[in-house]
């Protein structure tokens, strides 16, 4: 192998670890430079391209396919069943991204999709897992220009990002005195008339409400009092830098 | 196969092979929440499917080929936005420096631009180790199609890479004739 073909080839295929690789690699000069080059791109390409998965991606996995698919051994199982009979599923099975693309979206239309897509699966989901790092958390909140005090940390059990009727917010599940309850921040969506309810097809009930910047929507039962609780959840929010999002 | 043996064997192709999965997506669709979905959606149809998985061997690239129809199946009429880049949540090394993390962040804001027909072989490549014959096997492609396209994806990263530190260079110049 000439040094052009090597070249070529540590642009192609880097890994390749045949013998006449090997011979190349193995040479001094130029053949060495180049290989060393290739190596210290490669390394940089693999760094880059390191993204970090979910916290608990596989678990998700089995959870959703448990929930969207009738598996009798899986539901015999004591805890799912226990699980099953306390949460009621209204699962959408359409990606739910590709409903929130749709122009001229309403907030309670995206309200229901939202829920529906994974709302109670997420609830179920904080309840069985670890409390969530809060540096995580805190990444996310920061890079959606919100700040959160300790009481609000100390409630979260799980958060992620998620897509609003106007861009990226994040989906939160909280430990209240009235029992788990989830939220959604909507960064850049406003609440016509500053609060809105919509009743969710499972029975559950959606606040959306405005607050400083954007609006949250709060879910919970219909005898749950949520506008004292997104007033108080308000109070515990902040939102300190100017951020384009 | 019995219910059992069905999802265990499902439950450890999860296992293995979602966090994997997981980054394609982000590098195919761009946007980490469509990712997840994406992910998820791939799954359920591996499951429905899992019985026409006769060699444990193809696993991956079983996944691969749902995961990229089911890619092509949503976004068929809609090519979904590029994200922007802080959406994205990397595996941070605190052993980096500032000029590193720059550089990093250079290519993966240089990824996302790029064409898919350049990105989705090289992430193949780069983030799930398929050789060049699989990649071709996988887009239906000749393997000295797939050599080109990757060749000419390094080929502009580094170029990107090139221009940016050019540029830097020529900044700092021009900060000492000012001084």
């Amino acid at each position: 192998m000439n040094l052009l073909e090597f070249k070529r080839k540590l642009m192609t295929e880097p890994g390749d670890t045949s013998a006449e690789m090997r011979a190349a690699r193995a040479q001094d000069g130029e053949f060495a430079e180049a290989a060393a080059e290739s190596d210290r791109f490669e390394a940089l390409l693999a760094d880059a391209f390191k993204v970090k998965p979910p916290e608990g991606l596989a678990e998700q996995i089995i959870l959703h396919q448990s929930m969207h698919t009738e598996s009798p051994t899986r539901w015999r199982r004591p805890g799912w069943f226990a699980v099953a009979a306390a949460v009621t599923l209204a699962v959408a099975l359409t990606s739910f991204n590709l409903i929130q693309q749709q122009p001229h979206e309403s907030l309670s239309e995206h309200l229901i999709a939202h829920w529906s897509h994974d709302g109670p699966e997420i609830m179920l989901l904080a309840s069985r897992s670890e409390m969530i790092i809060p540096n995580e958390a805190e990444r996310i909140f920061s890079s959606l220009g919100l700040a959160v005090d300790d009481q609000f940390m100390t409630s979260l059990r799980f958060v992620k990002y998620c897509p609003t009727p106007d861009g990226r917010g994040a989906h939160l599940v909280l430990d209240t005195d009235q029992g788990p309850i989830t939220m959604f921040y909507m960064p850049n969506t406003r609440v016509a008339d500053g609060e809105q309810t919509v009743e969710l097809p499972d029975g559950m009930q959606a606040l959306a409400v405005n607050v400083e910047r954007g609006s949250l929507a709060l879910v919970a039962a219909p005898d749950v009092d949520k506008p004292a609780m997104a007033r108080q959840i308000a109070s515990q929010m902040s939102f300190p830098q100017s951020v384009t999002l | 196969m019995n219910d059992a043996d069905r999802q265990r064997r499902f439950d450890a192709l999860a296992r293995r092979y979602s966090d994997d999965l997981y980054r394609f997506a982000v590098w195919l669709c761009r946007d980490p929440t469509l990712a997840n979905d994406l992910i998820q959606e791939t799954y359920l149809r591996a499951w429905k499917a899992l019985d026409r998985l006769q060699d444990p061997n193809a696993a991956k690239s079983w996944l691969i080929t749902i995961l990229r129809r089911e890619y092509a199946r949503t976004f068929e009429r809609k090519v979904p936005p590029l994200t922007d880049i802080d959406g994205m949540v990397v595996e941070d090394d605190k052993s980096l420096t500032p000029d590193d993390r720059l550089e990093r962040e250079q290519l993966r804001e240089a990824m996302l631009r790029m064409d898919e027909k350049y990105r989705e072989p090289l992430i193949l490549q780069t983030v799930l180790g398929l050789s060049v014959a699989e990649i071709a096997a996988e887009l239906d492609l000749s393997e000295s199609a797939v050599m080109t396209r990757v060749f000419r994806a390094r080929e502009k990263l580094k170029q990107k890479l090139q221009d940016q530190s050019d540029e830097s260079a020529s900044n700092t110049s021009n900060v000492h004739r000012l001084s």
